[in-house]
């Protein structure tokens, strides 16, 4: 946890430097760019308004030049005529209009050189220049007053004069033009000095701005490689520190697993030598006290041995080290071998035991057989433990269900002393028992009920429980699983042809057994007729209902099952009309009462397997059912014929497998050990080999490994593994020796024939077309 | 841990139930004789096999507490261990009678 925060730290503090690293290089960039840019926008705005007016200066210059030619040639050709009207002796007044109109054009140029002269001139110029050509006005308009030739000559010299005048008056106000021309060319010029200096420190700020960035980036780059190399650095020791936790981790586990392992041997087969030597004790010839003590010796050896299995079993799921099968289970026959291993102790407080499993749930489940057995006889064990006297039940239902998917719900019912409401939840941890009287007496170790909450939940489900102070408790738990197929048992199929339609009356008052016997009756295609009490049964005998067989319960309310029984005979005959009395082993009626009425005992408690017994053999027809679905079908090795190698040393396992398989149509070759089996498969090929993995000569796994480096693919046969190490490493071993399957010993029918239908099955799929 | 596993033996096909009890109680004896030999001479890796053997028998039969001293006398001689390997010897060869009183009796 601490490495991984230091990585989450150097993660932060690396992508923060960058970035923060990477931020300066814009920064940096956007600011230098920026001043660059207005300068540029300065210059260019700065250039724009010199070019603007030096141009309007220009214009201007042309302008004024222009007028001023056009005063010039007005005052020419005036002066011109004037001087040709007063020097010539036939001129009159006739000629008079024309030198007025010269006069007038005089006055229009006159006024338009007054537009175009410039503001800054000097005004003087301007006062005498308005003056003179007033003047010249005036001296065409006193031309009309003159009377003499001599006055208009005199009218003409001042009219030249006047001119002259005029002239050098616009010779000046030409240089006064031509020097702003001078002015105006000296600002165009500055403007572009100025651009050119402009453009030259612009590339100097440029040229800058690029250096100082080369630098810059050189730094940061600099600065990143550092930083990498320590963050890569510390990234190295980090990940290296993580590696080797997890390995000291993995070691560890491996190392608790190797000690469980261990423990379990070094521990149980003492026990168990201890256990068997007081039993052999037990067997030989010892005074009564001697027997006391032996016969403790062996309690203590058996609780003691639980006490282990419990510890163990604990440690391996708390370790993470125990694996649930997943394989078919036959739900009704697991609570069966329950209630088998659990009568006796049942009996010694004379409890009866029922189930009563939901005619929805199918007979074969998903999961694992071993596992729920370890819940049920643990629930069922403390139920009989906290019960002085009544019934302990179980009951299955449907919790949920979709498709093959099931929810169950398991019930274990008892009419014990109950538990106090403050310890109902904390039942379930490891080390809490209920009643702490029985801690003190030893029995229990505390760790059953923690056992089987770790086992529940490893099978998707939860346990609880309820409980009311003298009445009873009720222990709840679920399980997820599925609908599967497994082989069934003759009764377990449905609709037995020798019960179809068969008349069967069910007298029982247990609630449970009631249900059980109802359902697996009409399971197998019966027509049942339940009633709860013997006045019930007689008054439908009594009505004219007949019946094939009857089912009686000897624990019938007022001690009433030999009253229906008589009541029965008194009609019909042990043939006409079969009874089986259903009672425990230590039923208290008279036997030779018993014998005389009913056909059958059917002890207690009820198993599908004693019931249909029963039924059979009540009907004379047990060594008739010769006929079963099953049976009419192929075998599978008629259906799927396979060639097969048995790979065994060991005599009688060669005999078992071999006799496993010829049941179901196989025909095995035998090979003593591994290189047996290599040479075998030399000389022809085989579907598949059974392969013990211990063997002299050539183990399983050596021999797996040469098939599978010498044979080409069309060659390679399926291997399973059979071994009686049941340690998940030894099949992972198996499997990377190149072996395809694993099952264990003892080899059962079951196993084969599923790694068989396995094999099949891959065989198939290679078979199928690309 | 039960003596004998009833339901590994009633898994396998009835008729050849007294030719493996009948090749259990020929081959037993003799295993049991060549374990406590290796034991005696401190041959372990053979009394290992030995045990190994035996214990293929005593898995595939439902012998569970010989199959589990078998086990258990495997692993030592494969690891050299002569703790406690008389005793278990000892423990074997007095469970057999038993065991195979047991199958005899079914």
């Amino acid at each position: 946890m601490r490495i991984l925060t230091n990585l989450r730290l150097l993660q932060i503090i690396d992508s923060a430097l960058l970035i923060i690293l990477l931020g300066i290089i814009a920064l940096l960039l956007w600011f230098s760019l920026s001043n660059v840019s207005h300068k540029a926008q300065q210059n260019q705005q700065q250039s724009a308004t010199a070019m603007q007016e030096a141009y309007a200066s220009f214009q201007q210059q042309v302008e004024l030049e222009t007028r001023i030619d056009a005063q010039r040639e007005a005052y020419d050709t005036l002066e011109q005529e004037f001087f040709k009207f007063a020097n010539n002796p036939n001129s009159d007044r006739s000629y008079l209009p024309v030198l007025n109109d010269l006069s007038d054009d005089l006055m229009l140029k006159y006024k338009q050189l007054l537009q175009a002269w410039p503001a800054d001139a000097d005004p003087q110029l301007r006062e005498q220049f308005e003056e003179y050509t007033g003047i010249m006005a005036n001296l065409t308009a006193e031309l009309e007053t003159a009377l003499s030739p001599y006055q208009w000559q005199q009218l003409a010299r001042d009219a030249h004069d006047t001119a002259i005048e005029a002239r050098e008056l616009m010779e000046e106000l030409e240089a006064m033009d031509d020097t702003m021309a001078k002015q105006v060319m000296s600002a165009i010029q500055q403007s572009m000095d100025s651009n050119a200096s402009n453009a030259e420190q612009m590339a100097t700020r440029l040229a800058t701005i690029q250096y100082r960035t080369l630098w810059i980036a050189a730094l940061l780059i600099t600065l990143l490689i550092i930083s990498r190399t320590y963050f890569s650095g510390n990234f190295k020791q980090l990940i290296y520190s993580a590696r080797h936790a997890q390995t000291t981790a993995e070691d560890a586990v491996k190392t608790k697993a190797r000690f469980l392992a261990t423990m379990s041997h070094e521990i149980r087969t003492p026990m168990n030598g201890v256990i068997g030597m007081t039993r052999l004790l037990m067997n030989t010839p010892m005074s009564k006290k001697q027997s006391e003590f032996v016969e403790s010796i062996h309690l203590s050896g058996e609780h003691l041995l639980t006490v282990i299995n419990d510890v163990l079993d604990f440690s391996k799921i708390e370790a993470g080290k125990l694996d649930l099968k997943r394989e078919p289970l036959e739900l009704r026959a697991c609570i069966e071998d329950v209630f088998n291993l659990l009568t006796s102790k049942a009996m010694e407080k004379n409890l009866e035991l029922a189930y009563a499993v939901g005619p929805s749930i199918p007979l074969f489940i998903e999961g694992d057989m071993v596992r729920l057995r370890q819940v049920l006889t643990n629930l069922l064990g403390n139920a009989i433990k906290f019960t002085e006297q009544g019934e302990i039940t179980v009951f299955v239902m449907p919790h949920s269900h979709q498709g093959d998917e099931y929810e169950l719900e398991f019930q274990i019912n008892d009419t014990g002393a109950g538990i106090p409401a403050d310890r109902v939840e904390s039942i379930f941890e490891q080390f809490s028992q209920a009643d702490n009287a029985l801690t003190r007496r030893g029995e229990g170790t505390g760790l059953g009920l923690a056992i089987s909450r770790r086992l529940v939940e490893m099978m998707d489900g939860r346990i609880w429980a309820e409980s009311t102070l003298g009445v009873g408790s009720r222990f709840h738990f679920t399980i997820k699983t599925r609908k599967t197929e497994g082989k069934l048992k003759p009764f377990l199929h449905p609709d037995i042809p020798e019960i179809i339609g068969k008349r069967i009356l069910i007298v029982e008052n247990n609630p449970a057994s009631h249900q059980a016997l109802r359902d697996f009756c009409s399971g197998w295609g019966a027509i049942t007729q339940a009633c709860c009490t013997t006045s019930e049964a007689i008054a439908l005998i009594a009505t004219g209902s007949t019946y094939d067989i009857g089912l009686v319960d000897s624990n019938l309310p007022n001690a009433s099952a030999l009253d229906l029984g008589k009541y029965v005979r008194s009609r019909y005959s042990k043939q006409e009309f079969p009874l089986i009395l259903i009672a425990p082993p230590n039923d208290a009626h008279p036997k030779d009462t018993v014998r005389e009425i009913f056909n059958l005992y059917l002890t207690k408690p009820i198993t599908r397997s004693r019931l249909f017994d029963s039924l059979m053999t009540v009907m004379g027809e047990l060594n008739l059912v010769t006929v079963r679905p099953e049976q009419s079908r192929l075998k599978l090795g008629e259906r799927l014929p396979l060639s097969i190698l048995l790979a065994e040393d060991n005599p009688i396992n060669q005999i078992v497998a071999t006799s496993i398989l010829e049941e179901m149509a196989y025909k095995a070759e035998i090979a003593e050990n591994g290189r047996q089996a290599v040479d075998a498969l030399r000389k022809k090929p085989f579907d598949v080999i059974f392969m013990d993995m211990q063997m002299p000569e050539m183990d399983g796994l050596e021999a797996t490994r040469t098939i599978r480096a010498e044979f080409p693919p069309d060659r390679q046969p399926i291997i399973i593994a059979m071994t009686a190490n049941a340690m998940e490493s030894d099949k992972q071993e198996c499997l990377n020796a190149g072996m395809n399957d694993y099952i264990s010993k003892p080899i059962l029918p079951e196993a084969i024939e599923a790694a068989l239908q396995r094999s099949l099955a891959s065989l198939d799929k290679q078979a199928e077309p690309a | 841990m039960k003596l004998l596993a009833l339901e590994t033996l009633q898994s396998l096909p009835s008729v050849i139930l007294p030719r493996l009890i009948k090749m259990f109680s020929d081959t037993t004896p003799a295993l049991l004789d060549e374990i406590r030999t290796h034991t005696q001479q401190g041959n372990w890796l053979d009394m290992a096999k030995a045990a190994h053997k035996l214990k293929g028998s005593c898995v595939s039969l439902g012998a569970e507490q010989m199959a589990d001293i078998c086990k258990d006398l495997q692993h030592k001689g494969e690891a050299n261990d002569p703790t406690g390997v008389e005793g278990q010897v000892e423990a074997l060869a007095a469970l057999y009678p038993l065991t195979l009183n047991a199958m005899q009796s079914l």
